[in-house]
């Protein structure tokens, strides 16, 4: 009996580490915002990224995500891990051939949604909506706009745990000559 | 003196019908122009400003004959933007460039975004790169496919990362982008979602016959080119 029942936990464990993957999406975003400087001057600022969407699913659950926006300026190129990445989506249509969700980005109490679309039953390329308007304490900063698209990449992809997709990614940056913010 | 009468008779109608085929034959080669062109030959000079970029040259990528009102505003306000003071225009100017993501990609949008790339600011070359990374065109590859020769590294490396996640993939080298790029072709799927199509706004003077309004994506088939795409369907 005791066999039976570790035998059995086993069999559990194997399915499940077997079915759980990773999908890296890879694209970019871009973010508009007014900054405000009481009493100074007001600016409007965009800026984008190139973004790795990380999300580790097991069947039709997802289980965990990461964010890595990477970009440039004239004091180098850097990249950001956001730890408090958020995506959850769902598959409708006829067929279930189109994809709506939304996504939360760290330190930002907003959510973005976005549209997509399928291959093979999974979640294959999206696009992010324009939304938002955010004031965080202070009231310094308007973020107006974030939108974006990206496309599933199998290269940083496959049955392997976030913590590997992610590390692979960033060591991929740091080959181009990124570090981390 | 009948001979000699219908031999006049004869000569005369000859010179009429001679006479009236010259008449026409100058109509046709000269027609006169409307009334308000002809008491102000200027009026039909076309522009009032100093930017005589020929927008309505035409191409493969041209979506149509003729440019929407909102193209045409589109294109107006990103010029003016171009056209700000340096220490100014990066807000407007990104902004602009965010506008042109409703457009088809044509000849005058293209010339605008190689002439900010080729400018070499960070910031807006970026952007531009993360527009066109967001198609689905083999025009738009070919750019940013031509974008990895920049001089400045900063902009030819993020013209590889957009290349990258068109293809889904990581390049070693650009002449391996390049192989992937001639033989790439769009994603029908993904040219719904990615690849805006202009849309018919209120007033337009200039639409195509085959618009509809609503949702709608170009042709499926992948060898052919945007404007046969856009012919009239017969379905």
């Amino acid at each position: 009996m005791k066999n039976i029942i570790t035998t059995a936990a086993i069999a559990l464990f194997t399915i499940a580490s077997a079915q759980a993957e990773v999908r890296t999406y890879q694209g970019s975003t871009r973010w508009a915002a007014t900054l405000f400087t009481p009493g100074v001057r007001t600016t409007n600022a965009s800026t984008s990224y190139t973004t790795y969407f990380v999300v580790e699913t097991s069947g039709d659950t997802i289980i965990d995500m990461v964010k890595i926006d990477a970009w440039t300026t004239r004091s180098g190129r850097f990249y950001y891990v956001d730890n408090d990445y958020f995506i959850e989506y769902g598959f409708f249509g006829l067929v279930g051939t189109d994809v709506a969700g939304a996504m939360e980005f760290g330190d930002f109490d907003l959510t973005i949604p976005f549209r997509g679309g399928l291959r093979f039953g999974k979640l294959d390329f999206f696009t992010l909506f324009p939304s938002v308007d955010y004031y965080p304490d202070g009231d310094e900063l308007d973020i107006t706009v974030i939108t974006g698209s990206a496309r599933y990449n199998p290269y940083f992809s496959g049955d392997v745990s976030l913590n590997t997709a992610g590390n692979e990614i960033l060591d991929f940056l740091e080959s181009r000559g990124f570090v981390e913010y | 003196m009948n001979k000699k009468f219908q031999l006049i008779a004869l000569a005369s109608g000859a010179i009429i019908f001679l006479t009236a085929g010259i008449y026409l034959g100058s109509r046709m080669a000269s027609p006169e122009k409307p009334q308000s062109e002809a008491n102000n030959p200027a009026s039909s000079s076309s522009g009032n400003s100093s930017d005589n970029t020929p927008d309505e040259r035409q191409g493969p990528t041209s979506a149509s004959a003729g440019k929407s009102v909102a193209h045409l505003e589109i294109m107006r306000e990103l010029r003016a933007a171009k056209s700000l003071p340096a220490t100014t225009r990066n807000g407007p100017l990104l902004k602009a460039l965010e506008a042109t993501s409703k457009l088809p990609l044509s000849n005058d949008l293209l010339d605008e975004f190689r002439a900010i790339v080729q400018e070499g600011e960070i910031e807006s070359s970026h952007y531009v790169l993360s527009l066109m990374e967001q198609r689905e065109e083999k025009e738009s590859v070919a750019f940013l496919l031509e974008t990895t020769k920049h001089s400045d590294p900063d902009i030819a490396d993020r013209a590889l990362f957009a290349l990258e996640a068109v293809a889904g993939t990581v390049f070693k080298t650009r002449e391996e982008a390049a192989t992937w790029a001639a033989n790439w072709q769009p994603d029908p799927e993904r040219a719904k979602l990615f690849t805006p199509v202009d849309e018919p706004q209120e007033g337009d003077a200039e639409v195509a016959d085959n618009r509809l309004p609503g949702p709608r994506s170009r042709a499926s088939k992948n060898s052919e080119k945007p404007d046969e795409a856009k012919k009239p369907e017969s379905e």
